[in-house]
Parts: C-alpha cells; sequence; structure tokens
C-alpha cells in the first residue's frame, strides 16, 4: 500500500451534507469520495490546461454543455 | 516509482512447472523497453506474414491475437505519469515482463444493478506475445491475464468500489472476458467495441 499522509478539511454544513449524500450514495467512505474527487478534478484540469474543451451530452437530445471550471 | 504488490505462481506450459511472477503496480521504464524490443517484433513478424498473404483486417488480426500491436505503451506512460485518476500495473518473470495494464479509477458502472456507481475501468491489458495461443505454437505462460484481472479488482476493492470493474473488448478477447471471467455483456457502444462489467458478486466468484 502506498504511503499515506493525513489532512484535515474545513467545510460549510452543506458542503458536508453534499459530501456525505454522495459518499452514501456512491458506496464510498468520505476520504474515498475526496479522492475521487481530486482524480476528476485533477483530470480536467490538465485536458483544460492542453487547449481541449470538456462537454456534457444530454442522452437524448445530445445537447453538449461546457464543463466550465474555475482556476 | 513502482512497487511490489505480490509473488504468485504462474504454469509455464511448456515445461509444466510453476514459476515465480512479480506483480508490480506502476510500470517502470523497462516494462516499457520491453514491449518495444521484444513484444513489438514478434507482432510485427507476425504482421508482416499476414500482410503477404493480402490486407490484414481486423478480424484476421484478430484470429491471430494481433489485434492490440498499435498499442503505444510508452507514450501512454509518459501522458499518464501524473494522471491521479491512472494506475499502472505489469507482470514479470524470468526478467522479462510478461503482461502490462493500465487502469482509470475514475469511471461509473453502467450495468443496472450497479449504475453511477464508482468502478476500475481497465483501458488496456495485454499479455506477452509469446504466452499467446493464436500466436504461438508453444504459449509459454499461462494466467498472466487472470493476474492482471485480480489485480484490477484488488484495486476496485482498495478503493472502496467493492471489486466492480468495466472494460471495453477487443473483438478477439470477447469471448474469454465473458465466458471465462463472468462479465456482463452490456453490448457494442459508441466506441464501437463491445462493453463488459464486473459486479461485486462477479468479483468475489472471479476470485475465490
Amino acid at each position: 500500500m502506498l504511503e499515506k499522509r493525513t489532512m484535515t478539511l474545513n467545510l460549510s454544513p452543506h458542503e458536508m451534507d453534499v459530501v456525505e449524500r454522495l459518499a452514501d450514495e456512491k458506496g464510498l467512505s468520505k476520504t474515498a469520495l475526496m479522492r475521487q474527487a481530486l482524480r476528476l478534478y485533477q483530470s480536467i484540469s490538465i485536458r483544460l490546461d492542453n487547449g481541449e474543451k470538456v462537454f456534457v451530452e444530454h442522452p437524448t437530445t445530445k445537447e453538449k454543455a461546457e464543463l466550465m471550471v474555475l482556476s | 516509482m513502482g512497487e511490489v504488490v505480490g509473488v504468485y505462481p504462474l504454469k509455464d506450459r511448456r515445461t509444466g512447472k510453476e514459476v515465480e511472477a512479480t506483480l508490480w503496480h506502476s510500470l517502470e521504464d523497462r516494462h516499457v523497453q520491453d514491449f518495444i524490443g521484444r513484444w513489438k517484433p514478434v507482432f510485427e513478424a507476425r504482421l508482416n506474414e499476414l500482410s503477404r498473404k493480402g490486407p490484414v483486417t481486423a478480424e484476421i488480426a484478430g484470429e491471430h491475437n494481433v489485434q492490440d500491436s498499435h498499442w503505444q505503451w510508452a507514450q501512454k506512460v509518459e501522458q499518464r505519469r501524473e494522471g491521479l485518476e491512472w494506475a499502472s500495473f505489469a507482470v514479470e518473470a524470468e526478467g522479462v515482463t510478461q503482461g502490462l495494464m493500465f487502469a482509470r479509477m475514475g469511471a461509473f458502472a453502467q450495468e443496472p444493478s450497479q449504475r453511477n456507481k464508482p468502478i476500475v475501468d481497465i483501458d488496456l491489458l495485454a499479455t506477452a506475445p509469446w504466452n499467446r495461443s493464436q500466436l504461438t505454437d508453444q504459449p509459454q505462460f499461462k494466467g498472466i491475464g487472470r493476474l492482471l484481472l485480480a489485480a484490477a479488482i484488488s484495486l476496485s476493492v482498495s478503493e472502496e468500489f467493492a471489486g466492480r470493474i468495466g472494460l471495453h473488448a477487443l473483438p478477439q478477447a470477447e469471448t474469454w472476458y465473458r465466458d471465462v471471467c463472468g462479465m456482463t455483456d452490456l453490448g457494442v457502444d459508441r466506441t464501437k467495441m463491445r462493453y463488459f462489467e464486473m459486479t461485486e458478486a462477479q468479483a468475489r466468484a472471479f476470485i475465490s
């Protein structure tokens, strides 16, 4: 197992509610959820840094919306 | 930097004896060099042999188990080195790379019983050409693919994904994933490849 480091994360009650709800929905601990979120954030950031655009597509209308990430 | 996950027995079909195989987490330069210097010449020799008989269609490449010969392992390793979502594995035996895998930890399941739950998505999985029965008369090691698939399941468990994995299969490997590994076939999707998923229960059955 890779070495792990610990951090304290300060969240608003609303943010914590969202973390807890998503963790419950996905069957993950809060730590695992935050690690997933970090992977996704990094992946999108790398693509945007490379000049790519990231879209989400509606499954039936095929309408696309560009995903914006504030840097 | 790579680390050893474990040492596992592999059967050498040429001698009938078991040898020790080392599973590495994260591909090292030597694994890529083995692909370039040892695997690729075998693929190219077969492709050259086939092309002398006529055009090498995807179907013909599948019959000879060389559909993955164009995979760019060196470029992938370079591009994905810093990406947190990527995990890579290599199997070594007798000092040579016998299998390679890239997996992504950012995908969501599609199979109805686990829809939208996180999964480990296997992006690339390959065994060395001398271990493939359609590519050589006397394939050497058996069990490389199974070991790498078990590594993906283990990664899924350690990431709290309960063993769930998914992958798009090359036509040459569809039967193996469906009939041998017991994965659920979710049909050909927009990638024009057949997509398979393994549920928690299927993962438990696979590794037991």
